[in-house]
């Protein structure tokens, strides 16, 4: 049982990555109902941006992202140009081969660049260890759960409390019906991409001294990414945060008492037992579940 | 209009000569060269030791045709991406379809050479397996089938037989006594390895504490595991990963303070990959690799082998500025025997003068690269006994050679492992 206490630690601890990942994901999918497949290569870019900044010019991640942020903007917005409005209007499948070849285009760009090769960032407090009643944290990962906390929260209050966010919500529930009262969708659209870019930005950030980083880094989290969003609810912030902690709950707790070999058959139950009871996911609002506009 | 058919008669010829001529012009120009197709992962998620691997391949081959190539021509090849499995079989159906290539070479991983060589044993040509593990590679009754590295049951085997033969020793721990862990990610490599060294600990009597298994491509957390470790206590840990898990498992292993007697890992994926030790700085220090040598004792191999193996290395150093790495002289190896294949044959491509060339060669340990000897058995596959394989030790930022002791360069050091609070 002495367990316990350290397995709960990083379930939230994992699941914070979880949820940092995801929420980007979950404004991009439930608001612009587009399933953007490059989601993970943009977390790769920025892992590798936390390490270049770190090796060339000595940048620590956290204060890199003062940086990073007003970068992930541009490049969110230079995607969405370029790539993404084009085939907003058009049907899902053409969608679908579009973010998947911006994905590919992207991680064969960073095996060009960067070749395949295992990085690690390095921070000189990286492995300092605070125990936290009985269970051993790093710094880099409280930070990545207080961050993404924080986002989660400024998300949900900015959906929830500002003109801005209620309309994203209604473009979320019903495009046609929020154009007819007034509302800018493809101005709603846009800031659904760039919030979500830089979410995913400040994701990546936070998780270079975590994790290795190399081409394919982001395959390993974007589909965990998509259950949670699915899962907590398309468009949901909280939604997003709920689903990353009990796929990370399960992830670990799960791992512990049944198998590692078992974790995903665990959380995929779980998934499709709340798509059963749930459509629009445990958070999601009525109509988000609705792919076909 | 009738003019205008006429005329595209007589354009429909001369287009069919031009296309044909183009399509022919490799041939004739192949005269004097004998043209393989290499298989290698050179994007994805395994592309790092891909590339290494081709690496190494090429230098072997440039050091061969330096030497006057393979009677008298020189050896080239076509190279195939193959990131995963359907990649494989198309990049192998491609090469022979549409480059006419008569033996295939690759492949780096067990996900890729069983596909791969399915298809060359469709099309009745050779398939040269340089470092695949995957144990069911050799038993299915392919006749052109090779490989020079080991199989997975070969890794397993050479991870208890250094507990066995020495690591017992260093911890004055019987082998009766010995408990161990396995940790293995899930594919053909990890369940191979892992399987096969469970039943020699068995049968040596060491006690198994646990298996378990996970899947590298969605691990992103070892707690479980490592908690569970911790309760067990095990003395040794014998791992089986890729490199980004190896990197995160030993990364949480500090974190939790899992304390250990020693920790093993085999293959050139895992904690032999130089992205381990740059990833872990000093943390990597005493963790254990059944991988390649990095520098033998050349009292052990063969004069004329020695200065060859110091020149590979030394080129690889100076071309891609890290040291020389396992899954390099995995693919210089292989094609260094494959050379010694064709010279047999005349540099003949044909499967059958293939398999007996490769059947009659004997070379004993020490012969040839990386202190290996060669005798294939008739299911293709390089007998483990011959493909010496040694444990390598993290050492002050270094892969060093420390077992067997004959082939040794350094001792073995920190057995058993300091507490992470002492180090």
């Amino acid at each position: 049982m002495d367990a316990l206490p350290q397995l709960i630690a990083s379930a939230i601890v994992l699941g914070g990555i979880y949820a940092l990942v995801s929420i980007g994901l979950t404004l991009i999918f439930g608001v612009m109902r587009i399933v953007n497949f490059a989601h993970g290569e943009f977390l790769m870019l920025s892992m590798y941006l936390a390490i270049g900044l770190s090796t060339m010019i000595g940048v620590d991640p956290y204060i890199g992202l003062f940086v990073a942020i007003p970068l992930s903007l541009v490049f969110g917005a230079a995607v969405y140009y370029i790539v993404v409005r084009p085939v907003i209007a058009r049907p899902h499948v053409v969608q679908i081969f579009t973010t998947l070849g911006l994905s590919i285009v992207l991680q064969n760009a960073a095996l060009f660049f960067w070749t395949a090769n295992f990085r690690q960032l390095r921070l000189s407090y990286g492995d300092q260890v605070l125990v936290i009643a009985g269970a051993a944290i790093t710094m880099p990962q409280l930070i990545a759960f207080a961050v993404a906390a924080l986002f989660t929260a400024v998300l949900f209050a900015w959906l929830r409390f500002t003109f801005l966010g209620k309309a994203m919500r209604a473009t979320a529930q019903d495009p046609k019906a929020a154009t007819l009262m007034g509302i800018d969708t493809g101005k709603i659209l846009l800031i659904a991409f760039l919030v979500g870019t830089m979410c995913v930005c400040v994701a990546g950030m936070l998780m270079a001294p975590l994790f290795s980083t190399y081409p394919t880094v982001g395959l390993q989290f974007v589909l965990v990414a998509f259950v949670v969003v699915v899962l907590g609810g398309l468009g949901s912030a909280v939604g997003a945060l709920v689903g990353a902690l009990i796929v990370a709950f399960l992830d670990v707790i799960g791992g512990f008492y049944v198998g590692t070999a078992w974790k995903e058959v665990l959380y995929f139950v779980v998934f499709i037992a709340v798509l059963l009871l749930r459509p629009a996911g445990l958070l999601g609002q009525r109509g988000a579940e609705e792919l076909g506009r | 209009m009738a003019a205008a058919s006429t005329q595209l008669f007589r354009v429909i010829p001369l287009l069919a000569f031009v296309v044909g001529s183009s399509a022919f012009a490799p041939e004739g120009a192949c005269q004097n060269q004998i043209k393989i197709g290499v298989l290698e992962p050179l994007s994805g998620p395994i592309a790092a030791e891909g590339r290494r691997q081709l690496n190494g391949m090429e230098l072997a081959r440039d050091l061969i045709n330096e030497r006057g190539g393979i009677a008298g021509k020189q050896l080239t090849w076509v190279v195939g991406d193959v990131p995963d499995a359907t990649a494989a079989s198309n990049e192998a159906t491609r090469l022979i379809s549409q480059e006419g290539v008569r033996l295939i070479a690759g492949t780096l991983s067990s996900s890729l050479c069983v596909p791969a060589s399915e298809v060359a044993a469709r099309n009745n040509i050779v398939y040269w397996e340089l470092s695949c593990v995957d144990p069911r590679f050799s038993t299915r009754g392919y006749k052109n089938t090779f490989r020079t590295e080991i199989d997975a049951n070969g890794f397993g085997w050479y991870n208890i037989e250094f507990i066995r033969e020495t690591l017992q020793k260093k911890l004055g721990i019987d082998v009766k006594k010995m408990k161990v862990a396995f940790v293995s990610e899930d594919s053909a490599y990890g369940q191979g390895t892992t399987e096969a060294g469970k039943k020699r600990a068995q049968e040596l009597g060491m006690t198994v504490l646990s298996v378990d298994y996970y899947n590298r491509n969605t691990m992103t957390d070892f707690t479980p595991v490592i908690l569970k470790l911790k309760s067990s206590r095990p003395d040794v840990i014998v791992a089986s990963c890729y490199t980004n898990d190896a990197i995160l498992l030993w990364k949480q292993a500090k974190q939790l303070s899992l304390e250990v007697k020693a920790i093993i890992s085999a293959g050139s994926v895992s904690f032999g990959s130089p992205d381990f030790g740059r990833s872990l700085g000093k943390d990597a220090e005493g963790v254990f690799a059944l991988v390649e040598p990095a520098g033998l004792n050349p009292k052990a191999i063969s004069p004329e082998m020695a200065a060859l193996e110091a020149e590979v290395a030394k080129r690889y150093e100076a071309k891609y500025n890290e040291r020389y790495a396992a899954s390099a002289q995995l693919g210089a190896a292989g094609v260094w025997i494959l050379a010694e294949v064709l010279k047999k044959t005349g540099g003949d491509l044909n499967a059958d003068k293939v398999r007996a060339a490769a059947l009659s060669l004997d070379v004993p340990v020490g012969g040839m690269l990386n202190g290996w000897g060669v005798k294939f058995g008739v299911d293709g596959q390089n007998t483990n006994e011959r493909v010496q394989h040694y444990m390598l030790q993290w050492q002050d930022g270094r892969l060093v050679t420390v077992w067997p002791e004959r082939f040794a360069v350094a001792p073995m050091r920190m057995v058993p492992l300091p507490k992470w609070s002492e180090r």
